[in-house]
């Protein structure tokens, strides 16, 4: 499907619209919905097509000046491997494909502990000592008002925990926390 | 702190001298920015707010002793979806210190020997017209359990929090084994929360200068109320 710019206007406004309550993006489901800045690992098909939104004149090169963000820069120059001060859809998709490759086969070494991991993508492993994982608050469609009271609860919980651990037990933790295919921070 | 090539009073005072580094092209054909992620805000929020919170941690209200750590001055912007500058916008930071140390007392706490007494933790800065905000700090380090430095970020006004995030350094090599940052799936997000830390040439001390630009998801105005814990300044 080839988004238009009004489509894509519109797309922004609902994405804005739609994540009032961003919470950490790790897990989050998409439900289907449009891709955005969510935290799922977005499709390279998907981000290519982000970039090139940018593409004002429509004329498939998009230049530095059309991207207007200097915080895209160093992407631009890394995708740009010409040096021709532009990059194409092609140039984009080769870029990220390798990147996201990189991405997926876990990204370097170190982590240790427990690698269980759920599928890319999926929802995260609740972490230990979690009440419910920001996935499992997504898929139960908490309301504001329960996230709260759970923030509570959760907060009751850290504190409890966290006068039992010695600070080496807590730092064990954490290390265990982490891992590839976790798609979930450690609560830091 | 004599030797530091930006003098700590017109600093304080935000005079201009770093104002170049923050220049912000704004999109000539009005796209929609793309949006800052929000990342967790994890458990080292100071829970007893320091006495200071201004915008300079290597200094302890009027102490003679900076904090240890590579100098950074820290810049950027606050910015609505379409690159409109946010005013009034309250940029709260908070970071370990060079000894891996946050300013919370489940942290500083039992770590009281090995903490930097001498580093704020935590520092404050209200935007004015242009969206900018400007702070005096210490490049952040790794700490046992977050392989990635960061910075913390929040961003409020009046009694709305708008965003929570943290910045990593761009090229660090701890940033591809840290939970964080690898929970940030999607690799345009990744390049929206890299900064990089540069040195300053005319700094004699190796002082560094980093940018981080913050672009809201929509306009402050139009959230729903949503209550932040502490409220006001
Ligand atoms: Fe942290």
């Amino acid at each position: 499907m080839r988004l238009t710019s009004a489509f894509l206007l519109t797309l922004g406004l609902f994405l804005t619209l739609s994540q009032t309550d961003a919470h950490p993006p790790p897990g989050k489901k998409g439900g289907g919905g449009p891709p955005g800045s969510g935290g799922k690992a977005a499709s390279v098909d998907d981000m290519v097509q982000r970039l090139m939104a940018f593409d004002a004149n429509k004329d498939g090169k998009l230049t530095k000046e059309e991207l207007g963000d200097e915080r895209l820069n160093a992407l631009f120059d890394r995708a740009d491997a010409q040096k021709h001060g532009y990059v194409t859809k092609d140039e984009l998709a080769a870029l990220l494909t390798k990147e996201a490759a990189a991405v997926s086969t876990g990204g370097g070494p170190g982590g240790g502990g427990p690698s269980g991991g759920g599928p890319p993508g999926g929802r995260p492993r609740p972490q230990p000592g979690q009440v419910l994982s920001s996935g499992l608050q997504d898929e139960l469609q908490l309301t504001a008002v329960q996230k709260k009271e759970l923030a509570q609860i959760q907060k009751t919980v850290d504190d409890a925990l966290g006068k039992i651990l010695t600070a080496e037990q807590k730092s064990q933790l954490e290390g265990m926390q982490r891992g590839p295919g976790n798609g979930g921070p450690p609560p830091r | 702190m004599r030797e530091s090539f930006f003098n700590r009073r017109a600093f304080l005072r935000g005079g201009a001298a770093l104002g170049a580094a923050a220049l912000w092209t704004p999109g000539v054909f009005a796209e929609q920015l793309l949006r800052t992620p929000s990342l967790t805000e994890g458990p080292f929020y100071p829970d007893k707010l320091p006495l200071d919170t201004d915008n300079d941690l290597l200094v302890i209200n009027d102490s003679i002793t900076p904090a240890v750590g590579e100098i950074t001055h820290l810049t950027g912007k606050v910015l609505g979806p379409t690159g409109s500058p946010i005013k009034d916008a309250v940029v709260e930071i908070w970071q370990c210190d060079a000894k891996q140390v946050y300013l919370h007392t489940s942290d500083s706490g039992p770590k009281a020997k090995q903490q930097d007494k001498n580093f704020q933790g935590f520092g404050r800065f209200t935007t004015g017209s242009t969206g900018e905000y400007r702070f005096r700090t210490i490049k952040p380090v790794a700490y046992p359990g977050r392989p990635a430095p960061h910075i913390h970020v929040k961003v409020k006004k009046g009694d709305r929090e708008l965003l929570t995030t943290q910045f990593m350094v761009r090229g660090h090599a701890g940033n591809a084994r840290d939970g964080v940052f690898n929970g940030t799936r999607d690799l345009i997000d990744r390049e929206l929360i890299l900064v990089d830390f540069k040195p300053i040439k005319e700094s004699k001390v190796g002082e560094l200068s980093a940018n981080f630009v913050i672009v809201l998801g929509r306009t402050p105005d139009d959230r729903d109320t949503q209550p932040t814990r502490t409220r006001g300044r």
